[in-house]
């Protein structure tokens, strides 16, 4: 059996008659277990990738499995394993939130008496009878979680899940997220917030215009490439000085970036000492996602008005 | 999928606009048969008296004009002499002849008959409960759509084929209940006041009655589908209720083009020979065989008939044509 819980390749969709691609030729792989970030800024094809694996949007091109399963062929064998918010999802505005919960449980062939647990699960027991379209954003939001957990999924999808709701409430959904992971529960949650990401998520896919831009865990992405903040009394010196020796020096206003290309920063002070120039402070400057994603996606404009 | 019909038979109980149409199909059947006894009610003895009131009152009044008519028999068109005998008898026998003022010349209402009423009201009962299940099965799954709902039942139920026909069936099931009450309560109430009446009514009528009942029930159930699948096909209940009110201005629009002939092309019309059995119409472009002597007698030469079998069959075609354009569409495009 596949280890990877979502897989897609060469994933394509294609909108209007100029045949405008909103996903374009994308590979995707999301392991078993864990929280796994779908990054890209809007209009990168985040939304548009998620309701196909959904089966909601038709593929114009590629392949997509979820648990080894190709869908969307496959798709009512393997969705009683798989929960989905995606976007910001509608229920029946004159129906209470039970009702609703209720009608879907009963539609999808789950347990009602799960209802009450998932209620309870997102905050909104006490408001349960209360009619969908008297709900805030937040309670919405919630609401569609509640619906995913109605199955016990393996597989969670969630797209842009703290969309609306107040600062508490994000960490409670950041929060719900984490433990669904660490229960094991394979998490897909789709954003444009790198916080969001860098926090919740184990790995992470970024995508922009359709593509596949970078995969892998966050750790790893944030680690490469760290850069060194250098502080020195003769900084243009030592610019010549580090660059003699191969290290890659940027000139700041009252500092020198150091890119050290692999090495270790006792290099740096034993060039700089054997010049008799002595650094004041010399600390590295790790990189968070947000450099990366912007390093990524600063050649990938985002699509005007196209899906997300 | 008896799962899934019977959520969506839930779904379709709690909304109150389908409360709202099921109560109007049933009262407005009532009323109509309320407005059939009434019009058709035996007449009493204080009706009598109204009409005797009546004959009298403008028996005196056409005397009292044949007065001034023999004064001037010209002015009311009449020869004589003014003030002469004849000028009279002229003038009464063209104005106040007293056959005409009797009391059964105002009472002119018509004894309840069932064969009429099937053909009569109960047609009426039928458009309108065709109205009401057209309405039924578009803001049924219209609400689906415009709420953005859909996609959240899909991602529960993936099999888009069962979600269709499920919604469907709970429309059809609605339709066929709402159908049999409404016409069981009209014919009820007519076959009891028929009963109080003393009218007698023979048993091939009532077998007429029974299998125009079953017929109005297919086609409301038929109605209904075709409304959920054209919602499903337009994804918007006004765009499908401006669609149906296009089809009956396409009628009119067909009959001003095409000429009477075109009728038998009109959606309408066999509804009605669905329901009544056939409908008589008459063409015009024969009038000019008939003046010719190429055919007989022009009621007979001009007059087509619609009859039941072909009318089911057209029906029956546009609904089909309708549900599978409506399933293709459903299963291959995207869901917002």
């Amino acid at each position: 059996m596949s280890d990877l819980v979502v897989e897609a390749r060469g994933l394509r969709k294609d909108f209007g008659s100029h045949g405008r691609a909103a996903v374009d030729g994308l590979d995707l792989s999301v392991p078993r277990g864990g929280v796994h970030g779908f990054l890209g800024p809007n209009g990168s094809g985040k939304t548009t990738t998620i309701r196909m694996l959904l089966g909601l949007a038709r593929s114009t091109g590629g392949t997509m499995r979820l648990f080894g399963e190709p869908v969307p062929e496959r798709l009512p064998a393997v969705m009683g394993r798989v929960g989905a918010v995606v976007e910001s999802p509608k229920f029946t505005p004159t129906f209470s939130a039970r009702t609703n919960l209720e009608l879907l449980a009963r539609a999808g062939g789950i347990d009602t008496k799960r209802v009450d647990a998932a209620l309870d699960q997102v905050g909104l027991s006490g408001r349960e009878g209360d009619r969908y379209r008297t709900y805030s954003l937040g309670m919405k939001q919630r609401l569609a979680i509640a619906a995913t957990l109605l199955k016990d999924p393996e597989l969670l999808i969630l797209d842009e899940p703290t969309n609306g709701l107040d600062p508490a409430g994000i960490r409670e959904i950041r929060e719900m997220i984490r433990a669904l992971g660490a229960q094991g529960v394979t998490v897909l949650v789709s954003s444009h917030i790198l916080a969001e990401i860098q926090q919740v998520c184990d790995s992470v896919s970024i995508i922009g215009r359709g593509r596949l831009l970078a995969e892998g865990r966050v750790d790893e992405l944030v680690a490469g490439g760290t850069t060194y903040r250098l502080v020195v009394t003769q900084p243009e010196r030592a610019a010549g000085v580090l660059e003699d020796v191969g290290i890659v020096v940027r000139r700041e206003a009252d500092h020198l970036v150091l890119d050290l290309g692999g090495r270790e920063p006792e290099e740096v002070a034993r060039a700089l000492a054997g010049h008799d120039l002595w650094p004041r402070e010399l600390t590295p400057v790790r990189r968070d996602l947000e450099s990366v994603f912007l390093q990524l996606t600063s050649a990938e404009p985002t699509v005007p008005g196209g899906a997300a | 999928m008896m799962r899934l019909l019977r959520v969506e038979l839930t779904r379709l109980r709690m909304r109150r606009a389908v409360l709202v149409l099921v109560l109007v199909g049933l009262v407005v059947p009532v009323l109509i048969a309320a407005s059939q006894l009434w019009n058709t009610r035996p007449v009493s003895d204080g009706d009598l008296a109204w009409a005797e009131q009546q004959a009298e009152r403008d028996y005196a009044e056409a005397l009292r004009t044949v007065d001034d008519c023999v004064e001037e028999p010209e002015a009311y068109g009449y020869g004589g002499e003014p003030g002469t005998d004849e000028a009279r008898e002229l003038c009464t026998a063209g104005m106040a002849d007293p056959d005409w003022y009797t009391a059964d010349g105002y009472l002119y209402r018509e004894a309840l008959d069932v064969e009429t009423t099937r053909t009569d009201a109960a047609v009426a009962v039928a458009v309108v409960l065709l109205l009401v299940v057209v309405l039924l099965g578009t803001t049924f799954v219209g609400a689906d759509w415009a709420s953005g709902s859909m996609s959240v039942q899909l991602l529960v139920e993936p099999r888009r084929t069962r979600v269709w026909v499920a919604k469907a069936l709970a429309g059809g099931i609605v339709a066929a209940g709402l159908a049999t009450a409404a016409l069981a309560l009209f014919w009820t109430m007519v076959a009891v006041t028929a009963a109080s009446r003393d009218i007698e009514t023979s048993a091939e009528t009532w077998g007429r009655v029974a299998v125009s009942s079953a017929w109005t029930v297919v086609l409301l159930v038929a109605a209904a589908v075709a409304a959920h699948a054209l919602t499903m096909l337009l994804r918007s209940t006004v765009v499908t209720l401006g669609i149906v009110f296009a089809v009956s201005v396409g009628s009119t629009i067909l009959l001003a083009v095409f000429g009477a002939s075109a009728i038998r092309w009109t959606l309408p019309t066999n509804a009605v020979a669905v329901v009544a059995g056939r409908v008589e119409y008459y063409v015009d472009d024969c009038y000019s065989d008939v003046g010719a002597g190429v055919v007989g007698d022009s009621d007979d030469a001009c007059l087509r008939v619609l009859e039941r079998p072909e009318a089911v069959l057209y029906v029956a075609v546009l609904v089909a044509l309708v549900v599978a354009l409506s399933i293709a569409s459903f299963r291959r495009r995207d869901v917002p």
